[in-house]
């Protein structure tokens, strides 16, 4: 059968970045990747992410204002008929570049921001004095009137300042917090004793429910931690949940992939099996026919506690922290809280 | 938000295709969804909304630009959007 287009695609234009993050996903450095896609080869994926019916494209790295043509990308992006956001750290958004992304044509961005203080953040970051420069980019930012949320990253010990973030997004004007947990790939495969203990995502998942049912405009949403949406259902009243929680993960390989700069399609940035390369197949015919995106698109085909779950379609549980820790794609989540029972709707 | 009885199981696999959604466009989209259901299952002098009245409200009331991601977020919670289709010929 056929599969859905993608709803959203990341294309993460390059692998280099300002910035040395103990979790980066695409183990970004200082320099780009030397097969990266060059400018006609972006232009003609980003051509493809709109010919296989993506409606959103989002441009991020490394850091994708590290690369000379993203302004031409964004622009070519927006005339592909493509929702064109970028995923950024913000600290290269002067007021300059602020005016070169509305004039591209970016429509909304995603500022990543890990510490309620400039120690917590820039510790993680792995470059002092970051969190001043990305504070000054977000106020470029709203000043230039472009829609942005807020990304944190959750971490053993750390996690309740996602909170004190989430205030701090609600003053500057963001429209978002997008929380992603930490998932130990790419370089943050290095240092695992970031990842959160089931106790601490349990109380993160109560607390971002308590914050999401007293909110009337921010929405919230998280990544790489599924078991989110099984708690809201379980707790939170039906009407609520229809006017005011979004669903927003796990999407790999059903609504959602990423293209890295040098062609390779993973199901997701923090799930990292190869599901096609770009220089060699068209991204529809991998998003169609890859073995990868099957497996993930059938939830029958889980294992254990998550293929006995009645959950499965809307969690599924994390497949990216199950595949990093087994290289499995469809093995239980072993991360997860609730009983057996409790997974009976 | 419902005004007639629904089977359980498909008010639940709706719930969950549009879950994704941005709650503003899926208060509009749940609206039209729901109401057009419920007309059609009246229709056919059903008391329950059943699948086949859920299908064809996704596939004539959903406005043109969003309908195919709405039958294709249906099919994804296992709702049987090609085999209604059949049965509606």
């Amino acid at each position: 059968m056929k599969a859905a287009a993608p709803t959203l695609v990341s294309f993460a234009v390059t692998r280099e970045c300002n910035l040395k993050c103990q979790h980066c996903y695409s183990q970004s450095v200082d320099s780009p990747h030397p097969r990266e896609l060059n400018t006609a080869e972006a232009k003609q994926l980003i051509s493809q992410i709109a010919e296989a019916g993506a409606r959103l494209i989002i441009l991020d790295g490394g850091e994708p204002l590290m690369r000379p043509d993203i302004f031409d990308l964004a622009r070519h992006s927006r005339s592909a008929g493509l929702t064109t956001v970028m995923g950024t750290n913000g600290t290269l958004i002067t007021t300059e570049v602020a005016a070169k992304l509305v004039e591209a044509g970016i429509q909304a961005l995603a500022i990543s921001l890990d510490g309620a203080d400039a120690e917590a953040h820039d510790a993680f970051r792995g470059v002092e004095g970051v969190w001043e420069q990305t504070l000054q980019g977000i106020e470029n930012v709203r000043q230039a009137g472009i829609p942005f949320q807020i990304a944190p990253t959750l971490r053993r010990g750390r996690w309740e300042q996602w909170g004190a973030i989430a205030n701090e997004a609600k003053e500057w004007g963001a429209t978002a917090v997008e929380v992603f947990d930490y998932v130990p790939v790419g370089r943050g495969e290095e240092n695992p004793e970031f990842e959160m203990t089931v106790e601490e995502r349990q109380a993160f998942v109560r607390e971002y429910i308590a914050r999401q049912r007293a909110e009337d405009e921010m929405i919230y949403r998280c990544v790489a931690l599924p078991q989110f949406w099984v708690e809201v259902e379980k707790t939170v009243p039906e009407d609520e949940v229809l006017t005011k929680f979004v669903r927003s993960c796990c999407a790999a390989g059903t609504r959602y992939c990423c293209i890295l700069y040098e062609g390779t399609v993973y199901p997701c940035m923090v799930l990292q099996e190869k599901a096609g390369d770009v220089r060699e197949q068209s991204l529809v015919d991998i998003w169609q026919n890859s073995e990868v995106f099957q497996v993930l698109r059938d939830r029958d085909r889980l294992e254990g506690k998550c293929g006995r779950c009645d959950y499965r379609y809307v969690c599924g549980g994390a497949r990216c922290k199950v595949y990093a820790k087994t290289g499995s794609l469809t093995a239980e989540d072993d991360a997860c809280w609730f009983s057996e029972e409790e997974l009976k709707r | 938000m419902r005004n007639m009885p629904w089977d359980e199981e498909l008010w639940q696999r709706l719930k969950d295709a549009i879950s994704p959604m941005p709650p503003f466009a899926r208060q509009r989209a749940l609206k039209t969804i729901i109401e057009a259901s419920e007309a059609f299952a009246r229709e056919r002098d059903s008391e329950v909304v059943q699948e086949e009245d859920l299908v064809k409200a996704a596939k004539t009331k959903t406005p043109a630009l969003t309908r195919q991601r709405m039958l294709d977020a249906l099919a994804e919670m296992g709702i049987r959007v090609e085999a209604a289709k059949e049965a509606q010929r």
